[in-house]
C-alpha cells in the first residue's frame, strides 16, 4: 500500500496520537493502510459502560480533513445513538464537521457520547424508547451488554 | 344579418340576466369595472378577472432582484454603520427582512453580533513569530500566506480554498459559512469568498445569494414556470393570490399551482390529487378523437371551441363535450346551455340493492369523468388558444392589416378577444373542479352555480367560435371586405359580454354562492337582485344604485313573475318551466 | 496506486448498504443485508426484476451474495435462489460460475454488488439467454448447504 503521499496533517496527527494519547483512548494506524485506524475506547467512569473496552474502526477518506473521518463501533454496545452495526449518530461526524477538528477530538466526542447518551436524537429507536420510558432498566441493559461483549476478553 | 342576430341574442340574455341580477352588464360599456361600486374594499383588487387595477404584486427580473438586494444591503449598511459584507450577512440571517434586522440590532447589538458571527475584535492574538501554523494542515507558513476572519484563527490559503470549495459544493449553506475552528462562530463573508474561491465557485456563491434573496424572503417566490427566471414580489395580506408572470404564465402565489381563481387552493389541491389517482382511468378521455355521433367516422378536434362540424357530406354539428346536437345548445332554442350539468341516472327505485350499489359506483366514476373531461378539455382548449394567439401576433395581424387596409392599432380587438378566451378557458376549467366538490345536497347553490357556469360557457363558446372561425374567412381573403367592420363590432361585443359573464361567475364563486343562502332564507320577500348580485357581499355592490336597472327591490309577488319553489328562481310569467332548474311550475 | 485511496472492507460495505437502502435507479435491481446483527455484513440478498424483451420479463429473481473477509479484493460468491436457466448459472446449484461470467472472472475492487446485479440483468437479455426455456416462476434451487 502506497502511503508515500500521505498528507502531512495525517502523519502529524498519527504521531501525536501515538506519542500523547488521550486518556482512555488509543488509536493506531493499520500496517497496510495508514488511513485506517484500530481504535480502543475505555468506557467512561460513572457511565453504564465503565469497565468496558470498546473496539472501533476509523477511516480517513480521500477528502479528509475537508470531510469527516468515518468511524464505527466493532464491539456490541447498548446505546441510543449507536446502531446494531456500530454506526454512530454524532453531529460532528456529519453536518457539524469542521476541518479544524481532528481524530483526537472525534474520539473524545465519542467518549463523551458514552457518558451522555442523547435519546432525543436516536439512531436506534428501540433503545431510545427504552431509555426514555425506563432509564434505570435501560442503564442495566447497557451494563449487562458491557459485561457480555466489552469485558476485554 | 347573422352577426346582428348574435348580438341580439347576447343582448336578450343580457337583459334577462340583467333583470335577474338587477344590474346592467352591457356589452357597450367599455369600462367593465364601472358597473360596480367596490367601496372601501378597493385594495382587495377583486375587480377584474383579466387585469388587476391595483396590482398587488411586482414581477422582478434578475436585474431587478439584484437592484433591490443591493438597495437593502446599502440601507442596512448605512443605518447600522457596518461594512457592506456585514450587512449582507445580517440580512441573510434575518431572511432579508430589513425591519427585523433593525429591530434586532437596536434591541441588542451584542446578541445579534454573537448570533451571526460578526466579531468586533480578534479571539486570538497572532504570536509575534514570522511564521504561523495552519490549524488544518499543521504546516507553517509566512504570515502573508495565512488568512483568517475577524477572529484571527490562522489557516493557510490552500486549506481555506479547500474549506470554501467544499462548503460551496455542499449547497446554499455556504452563505452562512463560519470560521473552521469549531469553537469559533466568526462569519466568513463574501469578501473572503472572492479571494479564496475559484471563478466557478464565486459564480455559484453569487447565484446562491440571489436565490436566497428570493427564496428566504417571505414576500417573494420564483415563477414556477419551467425555464422562467422571473420572481414575484407579493404584497401579503390582500385576498387575491393569482399572479401573472411576464413569461405569460399565471399562477397562484399561495400554492404555486397554476392560477385557479375563483376556486380556492384547498379544492385545487384535492382535485389535482384526485386526478393523479384516477389518471389511469382517464387517459382515454384525453384522446383527441371521437366518433361523429351521427355518421360514426372519427373526428379529430383540432380547434379550441366545442362546436364541432363533421366533415362533408355529413356536416353534422355537435358539441364535443356531450356529443349532442349543437342546435340544442345555447339560448337560440329557448333552452339554457346545459352541457355543463351532470345529470345522474333518473330511474330511481327500479333497481334492487346490489344493482343500486353497482349503479352508484358507476355513477361516481361517471360523475368524476364528467367533470374531469370538461376540466381537461378546457385546459387543452386554452393551450390551443395560446398557440393561436401567438400565431395571430406573429403572422396574421400583420397580414390582416395589409389586406383590410387597417392600421395594426385598429386590430387590437382581435388580440383582446384571444386574451379573453385564454383567461376564460382557465376560469372555466377550474369551475369544473369547483363543481365536482360542490355537495349534491346544496341543491339551490348547485342550480345557481350551473346556471352561471352555463351562461359563461355558452358566451365563451360563441366568442371562441367567432375568433376562430369567422376570423379565418377574412384571413383567406385577398382584399378588403366591407364586412370587416361588422366583424369587429361582433367580436368586440362578444368579448365584452363574455367578460361580464365570467366576472359574475368569479364573484359568485368567490363569495361561496352566499347569495343563494341569503335568498333561501327569505325567498318569498327578498328581491331578485340576489341571484346575480351581491347585495351583502364584500364588494358592497348594493350601493351602486346608479348603474342598476330599474329597481333592485322589485317584489317577487310582482304579477309579472313567479318564484320557482325548487330553486327560488324568479321566472317571467310567460314560461311554465323554471328557467333555472327546468322543473315545472 | 497513486492518489487512489482504498476504502477498507467494512466501510466499503457500509457505503454499499447505504446506497442499497436509498434505492437504486429504476428499482429493477436491489439488495439488502440478511442479518442486521452481523457486524461483518457478510450475507446479502439481491433481487433482479427480469428485463423487457426476454423470457424473464416481469419475473422476480432472488440471489444470495456472500462477501467474505477478503471482499472487495476478491469478488463475493453469487448464487441464484430462484431457479433460472442462464448460461452462466449452474443448473444444479444456482451458483453464478466465475469462468462463464466475466465480471467475476476479471474482478476489480471498484466493482460493487450493484454492478454484479446490473450485469446479470443485462445477461438475461443477451441474445443467447433471452429465449431460453424457463420453469414456471417461483421455483427455488435446492439448498445444498
Amino acid at each position: 500500500m502506497a502511503n508515500s503521499n500521505l498528507p502531512r496533517r495525517i502523519i502529524k496527527e498519527t504521531q501525536r496520537l501515538l506519542s500523547e494519547p488521550a486518556p482512555g483512548i488509543s488509536a493506531s494506524p493499520s500496517e497496510d493502510n495508514m488511513r485506517y485506524f484500530n481504535v480502543m475506547i475505555l468506557g467512561p467512569t460513572q457511565s453504564p459502560y465503565e469497565g468496558g473496552v470498546f473496539k472501533l474502526e476509523l477511516f480517513l477518506p480521500e477528502e479528509y480533513p475537508m470531510a469527516a473521518p468515518k468511524v464505527r463501533f466493532l464491539t456490541k454496545i447498548y446505546h441510543p445513538n449507536i446502531d446494531k452495526l456500530g454506526r454512530i449518530c454524532l453531529d460532528i461526524l456529519k453536518d457539524k464537521w469542521s476541518p479544524a477538528l481532528q481524530i483526537r477530538t472525534v474520539l473524545l466526542s465519542i467518549q463523551a457520547l458514552l457518558s451522555a447518551p442523547n435519546p432525543d436524537d436516536p439512531l436506534s429507536e428501540n433503545i431510545a424508547k427504552h431509555w426514555k420510558t425506563n432509564e434505570t432498566e435501560a442503564v442495566e441493559t447497557a451494563k449487562e451488554w458491557t459485561r457480555l461483549y466489552a469485558s476485554g476478553a | 344579418m347573422e352577426s346582428e342576430d348574435d348580438m341580439h341574442d347576447a343582448n336578450d340574455v343580457d337583459s334577462l340576466e340583467d333583470f335577474y341580477s338587477g344590474e346592467t352588464a352591457m356589452a357597450s360599456d367599455d369600462d367593465g369595472d364601472g358597473d360596480y361600486d367596490f367601496g372601501d374594499n378597493e385594495s382587495d383588487g377583486s375587480d377584474d378577472i383579466t387585469s388587476h387595477r391595483q396590482q398587488n404584486y411586482t414581477i422582478l427580473s434578475e436585474v431587478d432582484i439584484l437592484e433591490r438586494q443591493e438597495e437593502d444591503i446599502l440601507r442596512i449598511s448605512t443605518v447600522l454603520s457596518i461594512p457592506r459584507v456585514a450587512a449582507t450577512i445580517l440580512l441573510r440571517h434575518y431572511n432579508w427582512d430589513v425591519s427585523k434586522v433593525h429591530d434586532a440590532w437596536f434591541a441588542d447589538e451584542e446578541k445579534v453580533r454573537q448570533a451571526v458571527g460578526l466579531l468586533e475584535k480578534p479571539v486570538v492574538q497572532f504570536p509575534k513569530s514570522r511564521e504561523l501554523t495552519c490549524g488544518i494542515c499543521f504546516e507553517s507558513y509566512p504570515r502573508d500566506k495565512i488568512y483568517s476572519t475577524a477572529c484571527s484563527h490562522p489557516f493557510c490559503t490552500s486549506c481555506w480554498e479547500g474549506y470554501v470549495s467544499t462548503a460551496i459544493s455542499d449547497g446554499p449553506g455556504c452563505l452562512s459559512l463560519r470560521c473552521p475552528d469549531p469553537s469559533c462562530g466568526s462569519a466568513v463573508g463574501q469578501d473572503m469568498i472572492n479571494v479564496l474561491a475559484s471563478e466557478e465557485d464565486k459564480e455559484k456563491y453569487t447565484r446562491y445569494l440571489l436565490r436566497s434573496y428570493v427564496e428566504d424572503n417571505r414576500k417573494t417566490k420564483w415563477c414556477p414556470a419551467p425555464g422562467c427566471d422571473y420572481a414575484v414580489d407579493f404584497v401579503v395580506g390582500s385576498g387575491i393570490y393569482d399572479v401573472s408572470c411576464n413569461c405569460s404564465y399565471s399562477f397562484c402565489w399561495n400554492c404555486t399551482e397554476e392560477a385557479h381563481r375563483p376556486v380556492d387552493c384547498g379544492t385545487v389541491a384535492k382535485w389535482i390529487l384526485k386526478n393523479s389517482a384516477e389518471s389511469e382511468n382517464m387517459n382515454w378521455i384525453l384522446a383527441n378523437s371521437k366518433p361523429c355521433p351521427k355518421c360514426k367516422r372519427p373526428i379529430e378536434k383540432n380547434q379550441g371551441c366545442m362546436h364541432i362540424t363533421c366533415t362533408p357530406p355529413c356536416k353534422y354539428e355537435f358539441c364535443w363535450l356531450c356529443l349532442g346536437s349543437w342546435s340544442d345548445h345555447g339560448e337560440r332554442t329557448g333552452g339554457f346551455y346545459a352541457c355543463n350539468r351532470y345529470e345522474t341516472a333518473k330511474q330511481e327505485g327500479v333497481y334492487d340493492e346490489t344493482e343500486k350499489r353497482r349503479e352508484m359506483a358507476k355513477n361516481s366514476l361517471e360523475r368524476y369523468t364528467h367533470y374531469y373531461e370538461r376540466w381537461a378539455t378546457n385546459q387543452s382548449s386554452r393551450q390551443k388558444a395560446i398557440a393561436d394567439l401567438q400565431q395571430m401576433q406573429a403572422v396574421h395581424i400583420e397580414r390582416l392589416s395589409d389586406k383590410q387596409c387597417q392600421p395594426e392599432s385598429q386590430l387590437k380587438f382581435i388580440t383582446e378577444a384571444w386574451l379573453q378566451i385564454i383567461e376564460c378557458r382557465r376560469v372555466l376549467k377550474w369551475t369544473y373542479a369547483y363543481g365536482y366538490y360542490l355537495p349534491e345536497y346544496e341543491h339551490a347553490k348547485r342550480v345557481f352555480f350551473e346556471y352561471l357556469q352555463g351562461e359563461a360557457e355558452s358566451g365563451l363558446e360563441r366568442l371562441h367560435q367567432c375568433a376562430e372561425k369567422e376570423l379565418q374567412s377574412f384571413l383567406n381573403l385577398d382584399g378588403p371586405s366591407k364586412d370587416f367592420n361588422e366583424f369587429r363590432t361582433k367580436l368586440a361585443g362578444l368579448t365584452s359580454v363574455t367578460r361580464n359573464y365570467f366576472e359574475n361567475l368569479v364573484r359568485a364563486l368567490e363569495n361561496g354562492l352566499a347569495d343563494v343562502d341569503a335568498h333561501g332564507a327569505s325567498s318569498r320577500s327578498s328581491s331578485s337582485k340576489s341571484l346575480g348580485g351581491n347585495g351583502k357581499g364584500k364588494g358592497g355592490r348594493g350601493k351602486g344604485a346608479s348603474c342598476r336597472s330599474s329597481g333592485s327591490s322589485r317584489n317577487l309577488e310582482d304579477t309579472d313573475h313567479w318564484s320557482c319553489e325548487h330553486c327560488t328562481f324568479a321566472n317571467v310569467r310567460a314560461v311554465t318551466t323554471c328557467q333555472m332548474c327546468n322543473r315545472h311550475r | 496506486m497513486f492518489g487512489c485511496i482504498a476504502v477498507p472492507r467494512n466501510f466499503r460495505l457500509l457505503e454499499e448498504l447505504e446506497r442499497g437502502e436509498k434505492g437504486i435507479g429504476d428499482g429493477t435491481v436491489s439488495y439488502g443485508m440478511d442479518d442486521g446483527d452481523d457486524i461483518y455484513m457478510r450475507s446479502w440478498t439481491g433481487t433482479i426484476i427480469g428485463p423487457h424483451n426476454s423470457v424473464h420479463e416481469g419475473r422476480i429473481y432472488q440471489l444470495k451474495l456472500f462477501c467474505d473477509k477478503d471482499y472487495p479484493e476478491k469478488p463475493p460468491s453469487v448464487r441464484f435462489h430462484s431457479r433460472i436457466n442462464l448460461t452462466c448459472v449452474n443448473h444444479e446449484t444456482g451458483v453464478v460460475e466465475a469462468k462463464k461470467f466475466g465480471m467475476l472472472a476479471n474482478w476489480q475492487r471498484e466493482y460493487t454488488m450493484e454492478d454484479i446485479l446490473t450485469q446479470l440483468k443485462k445477461e438475461m437479455a443477451a441474445p443467447y439467454n433471452r429465449k431460453l426455456v424457463q420453469l414456471p416462476e417461483g421455483i427455488l434451487f435446492v439448498e445444498w448447504d
